[in-house]
């Protein structure tokens, strides 16, 4: 049997590998394989240990938030699939372990752990060395097991009431320590690379994470003891979580959990809104909102993330750049906007019976996109204003907010009428990079103007100009709004038929799904890199540009003045002639990434006329 | 709006339909006409292609080849129009899942432009009628799958239309509802309205269809009234003997018996 369910997870990891989910691998792998690296460099440059200790932390963490990622989220095998095979649950719990073993990830983390053989050939001894082979592989298979663990639990608890609290505690907790980043990369890591940080590391070595890094090292002092307690330690702890998988899949198996969001809903009806096709399709969306647990976590987590972001800097004296952090924030959540309620889902059939609703319908979820978003903006930019934290509240961060409310107003119906993708399955992941790879870049351009000319008014310390700033944003984002919701809309009217089967539900048809999957392949073919490749262009823009411009030019230009700012750039903690040499490695890394890049775009432009050049050819035969 | 009543134009005129997936044809060049004023069953065997013909005869799913007109209204030159004449209860019933059957209905009255005293007054009836009053206060995505249909039907009938196309309507619905639903369709016969429905059960649309196509591998293998169809037997043995499964194929399965 397990046998069986291995050769069905490398069915499904084939398919992933192809189409519209690959995207999503590959930036899995990218961001794995870069862990990797800094696994392997962590290891050779401190024989201690201490630096491998924290890195495996950040493994063991990855591994544990990971698949409540949608990237990282798989439910390709779940074992209620094989609920009414005759298989019992404890032996069918041992199989789908053996597949969790099976995948990119697992192998990739193998190639990270196996660091710890550098780090036993550092220490110059050969019994450090072979101790490291077992205790990678048994690293590999806690942090395999907590993962696995982790996911179930909180998988099936997310079916309850319940697990809807957890998750939504979760998620803030995820966004606090998300928020921390900035202290973290002022902080720690300079501290980290000066060798400042022996507790850090001592505690990160205490973890379960890096039992596998004190064995390696004790083999080197030959101390037995502690390289024996750490291996049974970990042996233990994985004997331990594959009975408690057992004991999670028996009772998935066995229980049925409640509906997710499922309460007396609403009352006598009351109508807030016109009653006007517009009207409808707002409402709709707005109760949706009050009353869907998903959107509800989504819709706390972003608030609490945006709080975050927006507050903290400036309370920590950062207030110049705390707008800049504002608006990046305001894009993401927008985003989280286009992905949930943006989309049409699969009850959008309803626009596409009644006559000419694909207006009403567009208008109607741009109208609730504002009722719900926007006072919630509102609210954070005034909030420190109020608190007197000036700066913060400034123009500004106005001139981006209107346009940024408008311009996510405008864009997410406009982009999920061009890119539809089937909400909450995990499928058609291509379409869903494509959507964040065109919001991304389309909402720079719209709150650029805004900004552009408040910070021109700041400059110049001309209060006025700042001031227009703000009208020009508002400008800006009304018309984005109204010319995407018109997009939009004509979209959907000439299209319609073809959103509807690309955001179908499940339970269809093999036939709407071949519909589904040629939207998405449509996509996809109109690139010659496919998704992929335009994730890595992507990647190679952006990494290429924060390590030509904020590693290399800024600190270059830093050093020169002989300033003092440190901030997060790396040079700027080292010793002079190091750092000149991060600068020009920097600069010579990113100027190479932005030529990979542009050659890249360069290929799928040539490759565009090549096909177009075909397809105009009078005679083609088996095309 | 008056040149459509005065033509004789059918209900429902479809004309070499056809549906390819990939290498699968679902839909082979269906012609149909639903006269005005009947009652009409599409029937056949599962995956025969019921739902690709009324899901491209509605609008809801693009054709490869082929037309489809309401009262003269084609449906993919002229949607505006068409849609208004019409009522549809799509496979696959998707409906907004956190709002209650009241608030649904609603939504569908409003989208399609009818004032908001007669979406109320309609919707309060009929969630009376379709006996959905208990779960007033129940968001449909906890319907049971009968409830579901029954908002589906009632959505379709939300705004009079003269034409109604639903498919599978009596699937899972309790045989209360069923036979309330069978009269609320007959109603709208009765009242010069046209319904082509699509179904699995031959003994409902032996008893409530006027008119009968018979749909197979995706091409009508019969069409006609009734009678004409079921010649001098069952609905159900000129249906097995027209698709041309053997009904005694079962047979060969020696091992089902013990």
């Amino acid at each position: 049997m397990t046998g069986t369910l291995v050769r069905m997870r490398l069915a499904v990891l084939r398919r992933s590998l192809s189409g519209g989910r690959a995207a999503g691998v590959a930036l899995g792998l990218v961001l794995g394989l870069g862990l990797a690296a800094v696994t392997w460099w962590a290891a050779l440059v401190d024989a201690t240990g201490g630096l491998v200790a924290i890195v495996l932390l950040v493994w063991a963490v990855g591994w544990a938030v990971g698949p409540m990622t949608p990237i990282g989220r798989d439910e390709s095998m779940r074992p209620e699939h094989f609920a009414l095979l005759p298989i019992p649950p404890r032996r069918l719990a041992r199989g789908l372990l053996v597949t969790k073993g099976v995948g990119v990830g697992p192998l990739v983390t193998l190639l990270g752990l196996a660091a710890l053989v550098g780090l036993g050939i550092g220490t110059g001894s050969v019994t450090a060395a072979l101790v490291a082979v077992p205790a990678a592989v048994l690293q590999l298979a806690v942090v395999v097991l907590v993962a696995v663990v982790l996911d179930a639990t909180i998988g099936s608890a997310m079916g309850s009431r319940r697990g809807e609290v957890f998750g939504l505690a979760l998620v803030v907790l995820l966004c606090a320590a998300g928020f921390s980043l900035h202290y973290l990369v002022e902080g720690l890591v300079p501290a980290l690379v000066e060798g400042r940080a022996a507790e850090l590391s001592g505690v990160a070595l205490a973890l379960p994470s890096a039992w596998s890094a004190v064995a390696v090292t004790a083999a080197a002092r030959g101390d037995v003891v502690l390289v024996v307690a750490p291996l049974a330690g970990l042996a233990v702890l994985a004997v331990l979580l594959v009975l408690a998988w057992g004991v999670l899949v028996e009772r998935r198996l066995t229980t049925r959990t409640g509906h997710a969001g499922s309460r007396r809903t609403g009352g006598p009806p009351r109508r807030i809104l016109p009653a006007t096709p517009t009207g409808a399709a707002a409402g709709v969306e707005v109760r949706t909102w009050l009353r869907d647990g998903n959107r509800r976590i989504y819709a706390v987590a972003s608030t609490a993330e945006s709080a975050w972001l927006f507050v903290v800097p400036g309370l920590a004296g950062w207030v110049g750049a705390s707008w800049l952090f504002w608006v990046t924030l305001r894009l993401t959540n927008a985003y989280g906007a286009t992905d949930r309620p943006g989309a049409p889902g699969g009850d959008f059939w309803p626009v596409l019976v009644a006559p000419g609703a694909e207006r009403a319908d567009v208008r109607g979820r741009q109208l609730a996109f504002l009722l719900v978003a926007g006072p919630i903006a509102l609210v954070l930019t005034a909030a420190p204003l109020v608190a007197g934290l000036s700066g913060v509240g400034d123009p500004t961060a106005l001139a981006a907010l209107v346009a940024a409310l408008g311009g996510a107003a405008g864009l997410f119906p406009w982009i999920s009428a061009r890119l539809p993708f089937r909400l909450g399955t995990g499928g058609n992941g291509g379409s869903v990079t494509a959507a964040l790879l065109t919001y991304v870049p389309a909402m720079l351009a719209v709150v650029a103007p805004g900004i552009a000319v408040s910070v021109v008014g700041r400059v110049l310390d001309v209060p006025a100009l700042t001031w227009a700033g703000v009208a020009v944003g508002a400008v800006v984002g009304v018309a984005v709004a109204l010319a995407g919701g018109a997009a939009a809309a004509r979209r959907l009217a000439a299209t319609g038929p073809e959103v509807l089967a690309a955001v179908r539900g499940r339970g269809r048809a093999g036939a709407d799904r071949a519909d589904a999957r040629s939207v998405a392949e449509a996509y996809a073919a109109s690139t010659p890199h496919g998704p992929a490749g335009i994730a890595l262009q992507l990647l190679l823009w952006v990494g290429g540009g924060l390590v030509l411009v904020a590693q290399g030019i800024i600190p270059a230009v830093l050093e020169l003045t002989g300033s003092a700012t440190r901030a997060w750039f790396l040079a700027r903690y080292l010793p002079d002639a190091l750092a000149w040499i991060v600068i020009v490695v920097c600069v010579v890394a990113g100027s190479v990434a932005w030529v990979v890049a542009f050659r890249l775009d360069q290929a799928a432009k040539r490759a565009r006329a090549a096909r177009a050049e075909a397809a105009a050819e009078p005679v083609t035969v088996g095309v | 709006m008056t040149d459509t009543v005065a033509l004789p134009a059918p209900a429902l005129h479809l004309a070499g339909l056809r549906k390819a997936f990939g290498a699968t044809v679902a839909v082979d060049g269906v012609g149909l006409d639903v006269p005005a004023g009947s009652f009409f069953g599409l029937v056949g065997p599962n995956g025969a292609g019921k739902t690709t013909t009324l899901s491209m005869a509605v609008g809801l799913l693009r054709p490869d080849a082929g037309s489809a007109a309401v009262y003269g209204v084609d449906v993919w030159s002229d949607p505006g129009r068409a849609r208004a004449l019409m009522g549809v209860l799509p496979d696959g019933l998707s409906l907004p899942e956190k709002l209650t059957g009241r608030e649904v209905l609603t939504y569908f009255g409003l989208l399609r432009g009818l004032d908001g005293a007669t979406v109320d007054r309609r919707v309060d009836d009929l969630l009376g009628v379709l006996d959905l009053r208990g779960a007033e206060e129940t968001a449909v995505g906890d319907y049971s799958t009968g409830m579901r249909k029954k908002v589906g039907v009632a959505a379709a009938l939300l705004h009079t239309p003269r034409l109604l196309v639903l498919d599978e309507p009596f699937e899972a619905v309790d045989p209360v509802s069923a036979a309330t639903i069978r009269t609320m369709l007959r109603r709208v016969v009765d009242d010069g309205g046209s319904v082509i429905l699509s179904s699995h059960v031959m003994a409902v649309v032996e008893q409530v269809c006027d008119r009968v196509a018979v749909i197979a591998d995706g091409r009508v293998v019969a069409a006609g009234t009734t009678d004409e169809v079921r010649g001098g037997g069952t609905l159900e043995d000129a249906f097995v003997a027209l698709v041309g499964g053997s009904a005694s194929g079962a047979d060969e399965l020696t091992w089902l018996g013990r």
